[in-house]
């Protein structure tokens, strides 16, 4: 599996290249998974699809399965709404998630302008509780309080091996931005710590399924 | 020419994750014979504490049953002051998925003891024995100790239940039998659970059924009350000196 990045870092990049190492011989001469940064042509070019092939800037990849991943934006209805601004993002008041641009709108997930919160399952859910809170509170005539949200996102690397990293967020100057006790997992030698994670994930899954649909 | 190519192009902040499906749990391993136990048990004696206090903290056993075995939360069991046999046992039923419940509490163990081999169980079960009995855990409720005494102290005749002091000590201090677990100073939550678990039979790790036996004629009350009852006869903790 070789994977073309425009960039030349990723998140959660430290425990996810060691568990490279330890299940699928990264970095060796056997290995089943290759990571090709900006810095070493990794940047796609141009899809070939009838050839199966993508031509990135260090050179013409052939292969049976190709997962194009293509640069993202809001979804129309948030365009012809009006919710949009020049990068295709919709920017928010950061303490309530009400459009900047049209009074009445409150727009999370994705789609909205948030600083330092990732653009993840969790941060969605976070900020729609914010958003929940601002319009009961607008509704009944209260001030807003100050918000603080969190993303957490697990990865299984392999069955029995999870990564994972923790953000906690607040709103300084208008900008939503990163606490201090945020962060990644550590990398040590005891096989119970990515196991022990592993299991976090599947739980993790099923708690957070539950608060979003249950 | 590589077999398989993914392109990943994002815009910065996306976030990937792969879902696996839970692997179908494996069944269960049939059920303790007394003389495939013993066999099991031989090398019990063979655990060596300060090892076992490297492995607590090493496998992060220490993250949930607490900095020396008694846990700090309601959520999980206190192991110390249990007999190695017990702990050696237990690991071994986790190991073989003979503890399973409706909540997947037991999962995580039923996991992490798959990354033990018998010597370090020996060694892990050394070290809790080697540590004082569990505390008082907080929200310890006397009314409901006060309720619990009787049952656990005389059991009750008509419903052919045994004095539960019978075969866990006068007061919950130690089993009749190596394998006869401790419960005084046991985190009430996880008690609950344990009654609850040999009364719906998914707990199968009592040789011969016995506390599938005496769990299935309690009510939750009674569960309730003898938990808090047992919880209460952990070691008091005394009030630092001046
Ligand atoms: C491969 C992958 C792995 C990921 N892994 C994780 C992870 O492990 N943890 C994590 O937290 N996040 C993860 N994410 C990110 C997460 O999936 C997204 O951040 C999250 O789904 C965003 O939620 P959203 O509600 O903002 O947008 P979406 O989930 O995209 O929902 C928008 C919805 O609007 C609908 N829609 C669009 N236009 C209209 C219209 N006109 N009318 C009606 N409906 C419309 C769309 O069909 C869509 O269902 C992952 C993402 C990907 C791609
Ligand atoms: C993520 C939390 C967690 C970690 C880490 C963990 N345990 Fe547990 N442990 C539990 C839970 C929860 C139970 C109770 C499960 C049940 O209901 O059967 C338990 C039960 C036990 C029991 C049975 C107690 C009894 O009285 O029968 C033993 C022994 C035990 N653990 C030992 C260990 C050892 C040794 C390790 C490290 C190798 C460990 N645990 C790591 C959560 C954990
Ligand atoms: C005949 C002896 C006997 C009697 C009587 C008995 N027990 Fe037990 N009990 C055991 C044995 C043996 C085990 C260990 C079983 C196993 O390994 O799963 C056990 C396990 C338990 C456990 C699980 C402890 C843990 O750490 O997981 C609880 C709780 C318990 N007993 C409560 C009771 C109560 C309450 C009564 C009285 C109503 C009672 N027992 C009566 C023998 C007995």
């Amino acid at each position: 599996m070789i994977i073309l990045d425009h960039k030349d870092a990723f998140t959660k990049e430290v425990p996810f290249k060691k568990a490279w190492e330890r299940l699928y011989g990264f970095n060796t001469p056997n290995a089943m998974i290759e990571w090709i940064p900006a810095a070493q042509g990794g940047k796609p070019k141009r899809v070939d699809v009838d050839r199966m092939t993508v031509i990135a800037e260090a050179g013409a990849f052939k292969a049976d399965v190709i997962n194009y991943i293509a640069p993202q934006r809001a979804s129309p209805i948030a365009f012809r709404m009006g919710l949009t601004n020049r990068e295709g993002w919709c920017p928010v008041n950061r303490r309530t998630f009400e459009s900047e641009i049209v009074r009445d709108v409150f727009v999370i997930g994705d789609a909205a302008v948030a600083d330092a919160m990732p653009k993840s399952g969790y941060s969605a859910n976070s900020q729609a509780k914010v958003a929940a809170q601002a319009i009961a509170d607008q509704l009944a005539g209260r001030t807003p309080g100050e918000p603080s949200m969190i993303n957490v996102c697990y990865s299984l690397a392999g069955e029995n091996y999870g990564v994972s990293i923790v953000d906690i967020f607040k709103v300084v100057d208008n900008r939503i931005v990163k606490l201090p006790a945020s962060g990644v997992s550590p990398i040590t030698d005891s096989p119970a710590q990515p196991l022990l994670e592993a299991i976090y994930q599947r739980n993790w899954h099923r708690t957070f399924a539950n608060d979003c649909f249950a | 020419m590589k077999n398989l190519l993914i392109t990943l192009l994002t815009t910065g902040a996306a976030v990937l994750a792969v879902t696996v499906a839970q692997a179908a749990s494996e069944a269960p391993a049939p059920e303790w014979e007394p003389s495939r136990l013993e066999q099991a048990l031989s090398r019990v004696a063979q655990g060596k504490p300060a090892e076992g206090e490297r492995l607590h903290h090493y496998l992060y056993c220490s993250a949930c049953h607490g900095d020396d075995g008694n846990s700090p939360s309601r959520n999980w069991p206190s192991l110390t002051g249990q007999k190695p046999d017990y702990v050696m046992k237990t690991l071994l039923d986790y190991k073989q998925n003979m503890r399973r419940d409706h909540y997947r509490k037991a999962y995580v163990m039923t996991r992490m003891t798959q990354l033990l081999d018998e010597k370090q169980m020996a060694d892990l079960a050394a070290y809790y024995a080697s540590r004082p009995a569990p505390v008082v855990p907080p929200q310890t409720s006397a009314k409901l100790a006060k309720q619990g005494a009787r049952l656990a102290q005389q059991g009750d005749g008509k419903r052919g239940i045994t004095a539960c002091a019978a075969c866990h000590g006068e007061r919950g201090e130690s089993g009749v039998t190596p394998d006869t677990p401790a419960l005084a100073g046991q985190t009430p939550e996880y008690f609950v659970q344990a009654m609850q678990m040999y009364k719906a039979g998914m707990r199968t790790s009592d040789v011969g059924g016995v506390m599938r036996m005496f769990a299935k004629p309690l009510t939750d009350s009674e569960i309730q009350a003898l938990a808090h009852y047992y919880a209460s006869l952990g070691r008091q903790v005394q009030a630092p000196a001046k």
